[in-house]
């Protein structure tokens, strides 16, 4: 029963055709699903009703730790979307910034992105700072600021659902708080991140989304 | 003590520190290693080093027939604590041929190290105890290369006894050059301070080598002679004053030693230290919260329509999914109150113990059942049918702050935090099902017992029922059984020698008698007389030992760090098989209390009033409190009753400490690890054991520990 979502999915993914590494069945199991035992069937029946309904998904995956899993949206909130896993986890994206996780461990609780955001909407490139909120062990939040320069790598040819896609590449380049790590946004015409590798946070690394095209 | 957290944390630790390049418990290079005597030293000599701040740590440590097993606790980032349970084997007193020893040190780091000073600090070994280890010393720590540190110190007492000299505070008055002579043992437990820093002094010192991240070598040499154990007694032979030693750190906080002392001796060190402050999982591993629904698209709230609460199968529908939206985040609606554009609700929370998680998923799930003329939520959580607080929350705040980066701070800013014995609700407004309530619990119990002389750990262990019904809001029967299965806290052939009543001292009669027993047997009724204040009245079999009424107001304003308590019992002891019969001591007992957060995770109470055997007196506690719920504290009581009467260890007194489920699970849960130890237990000083103090059950829904919390609002 917990898997009809990715039983559903599964067909999706096979016409998607992402990372298509030949680990799929095992890319649903160890996805963002801590413990087996703790499913909450609610949950998993409200996740496949999303997808069920049409409601975009992404795949994800936790790039230092070869895990992956996919996400479909729950909520689109003006240019705030947050998307859900049958694991418990959500990630909420602004204009497709990565601004906050929970359920992951070590969660990015919030983020400012502001110059970025407005960067990848008009094109614009150069200096932009951001800041992270996360929570330390004695549950206070501690504010991680960042300096960051974004700039165009060009145009890139990705391949989804081995259809091609046109994007342009951009690249933000932070450090900070002790922290250095380099995001990678793939923009197609409209201007919609495609596929992205945002850094959550010091618990997990870089994460890497892709949108599952259907 | 609970090993089980501590055992339980390694693995996680371990864990953690791999996923976390910033996790500090993998920052070995430069901690201080510590000593015999479980504090930051080389062998048996301390360093001026302190443990990182709030740091815990249990050390047990063997040689020469010396056991000792030491709790140490970085108090501040510069005060220190530890509490010492030794064992000499071979040591002649009062008749015996071994000797079980309790003592408290306490050292403070004066001078921090600099370019060129070292850093500085003094400290008082055994100031409380039966002075077999009482010594004080002044300490310099200097490293001289990243990985060579070179101490050097002047120590008083036991660490004046080998090559001492006179002492040159004799300078200031020449009576410091004598030390008065150690006491007996009915004088133990009194602070000495006739003897600091008298008698013979002499210098010690040593160096530790830093051989690579994980391994220390130390050499040093002690001013420590062992007179009582080599020359009275002959535990071991010495012939040295110079001690030797390895140690290994491991990176999951467990450090192991090696060590070749006073020219004979082979001894070992184990001890295993963490941090309150960094949790296996910081910020949890609990699921995702519930997401913000947007209101019906970018229409402006006041055109929303209020209609939907004239029509009563809507509000009916309403309250359905607003119950089994919280129940989805185990939360329980008690009552709500619907008015077109506000949500005004009652809630249990039964799944969190970070008060603010409990609000937060609350009002996050509001947004997904409440209509969208729904604007002001007001949130009060009940706990043993008590209103604690009213939290008033503007719901496009929360739209606004969910995944803001200052979303924590203006989120608390922003809520309106009230007394809420103000917002009344009629029986039409509780929610189906909440009352009555009735909630059972079976389980395992272990109950420990420590430092009886001749068997230090003792144990019971049985089957534990836990019955509660809750007729109406405040009103609780309850009680709590016990069968006991196996142990044997009652083979202590201890009989009490106390010239003041037996209130607590007949402890293994207690044990003896009992089989299966009713632990407490109570009705309880709480409410709220007034704005800020709290009530409590408790009928029953109030605790183990004793039976009868108690009383209680408690005075918190709800921003208040300040709270005031009166209690006042009519107690009587309970007969030895913890049956229903009583036996005919009886007693008033009472106590006005004061309780006061000072910040910074400090807590202070005193309680002044009448104790169980009839003496008046004061208790005074200091706890640190971390912000994710652990505790430790420790706490003295000095009474009417002089230290002769009140027999060894001349007043009550000891260290509690309590450890939340959730810093080592990473999930939400109520459950903890908690223990109060006493080095002894006698009748003067004691306090009625009834459940359910006001302040206890009240604070966590008040500020200041809803602000110091709050980061859990938005996870």
């Amino acid at each position: 029963m917990k898997h009809l979502l990715s039983a559903a999915l599964l067909g999706v993914m096979a016409l998607a055709g992402c990372d298509s590494d030949g680990s799929q069945r095992e890319m649903f199991e160890s996805i963002f699903k801590r413990d087996e035992a703790k499913v909450d069937p609610a949950l998993t029946a409200k996740v496949q009703r999303l997808g069920l309904a049409g409601q975009p998904i992404i795949v994800a995956s936790i790039e230092a730790e070869n895990r992956a899993g996919l996400l479909v949206r729950e909520v689109q909130r003006g240019r705030e979307s947050t998307y859900i896993s049958e694991g418990g986890v959500s990630i909420s994206f602004r204009s497709g910034v990565l601004v906050a996780t929970r359920g992951m461990g070590g969660d990015l609780m919030g983020a400012d992105v502001a110059t970025l955001e407005r960067y990848l909407r008009t094109g614009g490139a150069g200096a932009a700072s951001r800041s992270h909120a996360y929570l330390d062990g004695d549950e206070q939040i501690q504010k991680h600021q960042f300096s960051c320069q974004v700039a165009s790598r060009g145009s890139r040819q990705i391949a989804i659902d081995e259809k091609s896609y046109a994007t342009k590449l951009i690249e933000e380049k932070c450090s900070g708080s002790g922290f250095a790590f380099e995001n990678l946004y793939w923009l197609d015409r409209r201007g919609e991140i495609l596929q992205s590798r945002q850094w959550m946070g010091p618990a997990l690394g870089s994460l890497a989304f892709r949108k599952v095209l259907r | 003590m609970k090993k089980t957290t501590l055992n339980l944390c390694a693995p996680l630790a371990g864990a953690l520190v791999a996923l976390s390049p910033a996790g500090a418990l993998a920052d070995n290079a430069g901690k201080p290693k510590l000593s015999f005597y479980g504090a930051p030293g080389l062998v048996e000599m301390p360093t001026a080093e302190s443990m990182p701040d709030g740091q815990l740590a249990v050390t047990l440590t063997h040689f020469g027939g010396t056991t000792r097993n030491t709790l140490s606790f970085q108090i501040t980032d510069r005060l220190s604590g530890s509490f010492r349970y030794a064992h000499l084997d071979g040591f002649r007193s009062f008749n015996e041929t071994e000797l079980y020893d309790r003592s408290f040190d306490i050292a403070y780091r004066l001078v921090d190290e600099g370019r060129i000073r070292p850093s500085i600090a003094v400290g008082l070994r055994d100031f409380a105890g039966t002075g077999v280890y009482g010594s004080e010393y002044v300490v310099a720590t200097k490293s001289v290369h990243p990985r060579l540190k070179v101490t050097g110190g002047i120590g008083w007492g036991r660490l004046g006894s080998y090559n001492g000299f006179t002492n040159p505070l004799g300078a200031i008055a020449e009576t410091l050059e004598t030390r008065p002579g150690n006491r007996g043992i009915e004088d133990t437990g009194q602070v000495s301070f006739e003897q600091y820093f008298r008698g013979d002094a002499a210098f010690f010192g040593g160096v530790e080598w830093q051989y690579s991240d994980r391994l220390s070598l130390f050499v040093e040499y002690s001013s420590d002679d062992y007179v009582r154990e080599t020359q009275v007694n002959s535990m071991f032979v010495k012939s040295s004053p110079l001690n030797f030693g390895l140690k290994y750190s491991f990176k999951n906080g467990l450090d192991l030693g090696g060590y070749y002392l006073y020219g004979e001796e082979i001894g070992a060190v184990i001890s295993y230290s963490l941090n309150p402050k960094q949790p296996p999982m910081p910020g949890g591993r609990e699921s995702a919260p519930p997401v913000i629904y947007p209101r019906n698209g970018s229409v402006a709230a006041a055109s929303w329509s209020q209609e939907w609460v004239t029509q009563p199968d809507q509000v009916a529908q309403t309250r359905k999914n607003v119950a089994a939206g919280l129940d989805q985040q185990g939360v329980e609606l008690e009552a709500l109150v619907l008015t077109g554009d506000s949500a005004t609700l009652r809630i249990r929370n039964q799944t969190y113990d970070a008060a603010p998680q409990a609000i937060g998923r609350t009002a996050r799930s509001l947004t997904q059942t409440l209509p969208a003329s729904v604007e002001t939520i007001t949130i009060i959580p009940v706990v043993e049918g008590m209103r604690i607080s009213a939290v008033t929350l503007k719901r496009s705040d929360l739209e606004e702050l969910e995944t803001q980066v200052d979303g924590s701070w203006q989120s608390y800013i922003r809520a309106d935090i009230a007394d809420a014995s103000a917002f009344k609700f009629k029986r039409s407004d509780l929610a189906a099902g909440a009352y009555p309530d009735f909630s059972y619990k079976f389980g395992a119990y272990l109950s420990p017992s420590f430092f009886d002389p001749d068997q230090p750990i003792r144990a019971d262990v049985g089957a534990e029922l836990n019955l509660s019904y809750t007729p109406a809001p405040g009103l609780v029967f309850s009680t709590k059984l016990r069968q006991k299965l196996a142990g044997n806290l009652g083979d202590s052939a201890r009989v009490s020698d106390s010239v003041l009543p037996h209130v607590r001292s007949d402890a293994a009669l207690y044990e003896q008698d009992s089989d299966f027993e009713i632990s407490n047997l109570t009705a309880e009724y709480f409410f709220r007389p007034t704005k800020d204040v709290f009530g409590r009245v408790t009928v029953g079999y109030l605790e183990r030992m004793f039976g009868g009424v108690s009383g209680e107001l408690l005075w918190k304003p709800v921003s208040s760090r300040l709270a005031l308590g009166a209690e006042l019992n009519y107690a009587r002891q309970r007969d030895f098989d913890i049956g229903f019969g009583f036996q005919d001591y009886d007693v008033v007992t009472g106590h006005a209390s004061a309780y006061y957060n000072f910040g910074n995770g400090f807590l202070g109470q005193v309680d002044a009033g009448r104790y169980l055997a009839g003496d008046y007196g004061a208790t005074f506690t200091l706890d640190r409190e971390f912000a994710n719920g652990w505790r430790i504290g420790a706490f003295f009581t000095l009474t009417d009753v002089s230290f002769e009467e009140f027999g060894e260890g001349s007043f009550d007194k000891g260290i509690r400490l309590y450890a939340p489920v959730s810093w080592v699970t990473g999930e939400p849960s109520q459950k903890g690890f908690g223990t109060t130890i006493r080095p002894l237990t006698r009748d003067g000083g004691a306090r009625l054991d009834v459940r359910n103090r006001l302040y206890e059950v009240t604070r966590g829904f008040q500020d200041p520990i809803l602000s110091d919390r709050w980061g859990k609002f938005w996870r």
